[in-house]
């Protein structure tokens, strides 16, 4: 296959399907085995230097997604090309060199560091991993990069246990963990969920900022759709396993065209209360990914089906330069 | 007419490490049929007043002040008496609906446990008419009566939650964080809920949230709170077209809003005092871009400006 000189990462593909715990007198008896297909089909593609955001409800799989690109959990199935290598084909200690060059912000900062750990250390650990560095060069690097994270006094920070820092601070130190072996693409897993709304901004600011400055690629995902339009460039939207719609950010805000996102859309409040805005409901619930409805997996709660979205599934289609899922369109 | 008056409360934790001051200060009425929001950071007090109200603070809390529910004032009633005012006349509806329902209770046993305290007498058709009736209103089937919660979603549950609270049909309604756990189609969806509520059921509700954007849709006014003071209060048009305080002014310009075209965030720098030792005097002035001298050293006075209550020294002079 070809690779479109300025792709950095290409993904084709891709499905990640969980087993069930069965009672064992079904497993004798029927024999089959239940999955949730967490991810179910996914491909798409993030140019160097670009923000791909992904939004969904809870449990529309976009974190396994994320964590399913740079192996954090095996793919069922699937390409995951960055810089012209096949991330499923790496094993071992080709595939634990790789690292060095993706990294993860995870959502929640009081779960994600050590408590037992001081934040030097937690800091330094990908370093010592790597064997980047003697030991003096890499406090040198921390201290410099906690210099520039306004973590300060560095020295003191890099003393202090997790336990003594605040939310926003603690985001900061897991982003500069996940800089410290300078990666080339960060998987952003709702790094401002935890956190309150005056800090939010403060780590979407610092977050634009590095990626400047390193050079990043980002995969941003997130179901507050205010903070996507701040980082993004492009944004894909999943339900139920698969990307349904993925346009360049603008176009999505100005006129989404799937169904969903339009719901999605309409949901968020908008902090204005001379604005009053027409509300798109969708009807009941999203559905079991153990179960996911014959046709288009959209059609039991979508305001507008048709006879045939209960029937075909919508295959992602370009309408102007926008990829869509959905027979309306 | 005022449901409910809060006036002049304080409340202190006290802790290993020293005595911290949650509320301080707080005056505040709440008007008949009317939603108020309370809004602020995490740490700012606002939850620790919704649950006060209610007297469900820890062993360690002390109040002083007043609340007055018409006219009574609930700090001074016994605990029996106390009792038979939660779920009838003041309900409260928690956060995290994961949490807050017993997970070994059928639904249908938490109605009943609740109508037991206010009336044991109560017949069980009875009990489970006006149950299904309150789960009608959220738009949950009455059918699941027998359910477990595992057997709802984190949606439903807070459905469910909401319809408890509303079974005795009470004067007011707090509702703390009501939708932050969930998700934004979720959401939606129970904002809705609270909405028809508050049309049909003449209701008050105190609505405490961190989101700017659930409060301009769902709230007639706005308490803005920080550090344990109340710092501006006043009707939501005006309030949120022309904020007061610098805090307020802060807080509304560091919400990312997906209607404006304009790509710069603002936030605030700094982060809020520690409690146990704020500053002296206003408690803002370390993170505010106008404070003047004065802000250093006195607390300012909580002044009324039109329908406005602002508590900053840009507004009037110490002798005023």
């Amino acid at each position: 296959m070809k690779m479109n000189e300025e792709t950095f990462l290409k993904v084709e593909h891709l499905r990640k399907e969980f087993d069930l715990k069965v009672p064992w007198i079904e497993a004798i008896f029927k024999r089959e085995k239940k999955t949730v297909k967490a991810v179910d089909d996914v491909s798409f593609e993030i140019k160097k230097g670009e923000t791909l955001g992904i939004v969904g409800e809870s449990g529309s799989g976009k974190t396994t997604l994320g964590r399913t690109v740079i192996r954090l959990i095996e793919p069922t199935s699937g390409k995951i090309i960055m810089d012209n290598t096949d991330l499923t084909k790496l094993k071992g200690e080709v595939l634990r060199k790789a690292r060095r060059d993706f990294s993860i912000i995870f959502q929640d900062p009081m779960a994600s560091l050590n408590p037992y750990m001081r934040i030097g250390k937690i800091v330094s650990h990908p370093l010592e991993i790597h064997n980047i560095g003697t030991k003096q060069e890499r406090k040198e690097k921390i201290l410099n990069l906690f210099e520039k994270f306004n973590l300060t006094p560095p020295e003191e920070f890099y003393n202090r246990f997790p336990k003594y820092l605040s939310g926003g601070q603690r985001q900061r130190v897991v982003i500069a963990r996940a800089l410290i072996t300078n990666p080339k693409f960060i998987v952003a897993d709702e790094p401002t969920a935890m956190l309150d709304v005056s800090v939010r901004s403060q780590i979407l600011k610092l977050m634009i900022q590095v990626k400047e400055e390193f050079k990043l690629t980002y995969l941003f995902i997130t179901h507050d759709l205010a903070s996507a339009k701040y980082i993004c460039d492009r944004i894909g939207v999943m339900y139920l396993g698969k990307i349904i719609e993925i346009a360049k950010k603008e176009d999505i805000f100005k006129e989404p065209l799937h169904p969903y996102t339009k719901i999605l859309m309409s949901a968020i409040p908008i902090p204005d209360p001379n604005v009053k805005r027409e509300k798109l409901m969708p009807k009941g619930e999203i559905p079991s990914a153990t179960n996911i409805p014959k046709g288009c997996r959209f059609h039991t709660r979508c305001p507008f089906a048709k006879d045939i979205c209960r029937e075909q599934e919508p295959e992602l289609r370009d309408i102007g330069g926008r990829l869509v899922a959905c027979h309306l369109v | 007419m005022a449901v409910l008056n809060i006036k002049n409360l304080f409340i202190e934790y006290l802790t290993k490490s020293g005595t911290v001051k949650a509320v301080e200060d707080v005056s505040f009425d709440v008007e008949e049929n009317e939603s108020l929001g309370i809004v602020g950071e995490s740490g700012c007090g606002k939850s620790t007043l919704g649950t006060a109200i209610l007297r469900l603070l820890p062993q360690n809390a002390t109040i002083t002040g007043k609340i007055l529910l018409n006219g009574v004032n609930l700090l001074e009633l016994n605990n029996e008496s106390m009792r038979k005012i939660r779920g009838k006349d003041i309900a409260m509806i928690f956060q995290d609906p994961m949490t807050s329902l017993n997970p070994i209770m059928r639904v249908r046993d938490h109605f009943f446990e609740l109508f037991k305290v206010h009336n044991p007498d109560m017949k069980k058709n009875e009990m489970i008419k006006i149950a299904s009736e309150a789960l009608e209103s959220v738009g949950v089937d009455p059918k699941r009566l027998d359910n477990y919660p595992f057997e709802f979603s984190g949606g439903m549950r807070q459905r469910v939650m909401i319809a408890l609270s509303i079974a005795l049909k009470p004067k007011v309604l707090i509702a703390d964080e009501p939708t932050t756990a969930l998700d934004v189609v979720v959401q939606e969806q129970i904002m809705q809920v609270l909405k028809n509520l508050m049309r049909t059921k003449n209701m008050s509700i105190i609505l405490i949230t961190h989101d700017m954007g659930i409060v301009a849709e769902m709230a007639e006014r706005v308490a803005v709170m920080y550090a344990g003071n109340l710092v501006e209060l006043g009707e939501i048009h005006e309030l949120y077209n022309n904020p007061l305080h610098p805090y307020t002014r802060m807080l509304l310009e560091s919400i990312p809003n997906i209607k404006l075209d304009d790509m710069d965030l603002k936030f605030i720098p700094g982060s809020p005092p520690d409690l146990k030792n704020p500053p002296k005097g206003c408690k803002y002035y370390p993170r505010c871009p106008f404070a003047k001298d004065i802000c250093k050293e006195k607390d300012p006075k909580t002044r009324k400006i039109g329908n406005r209550i602002v508590k900053c020294w840009l507004y009037g002079d110490e002798d005023e």
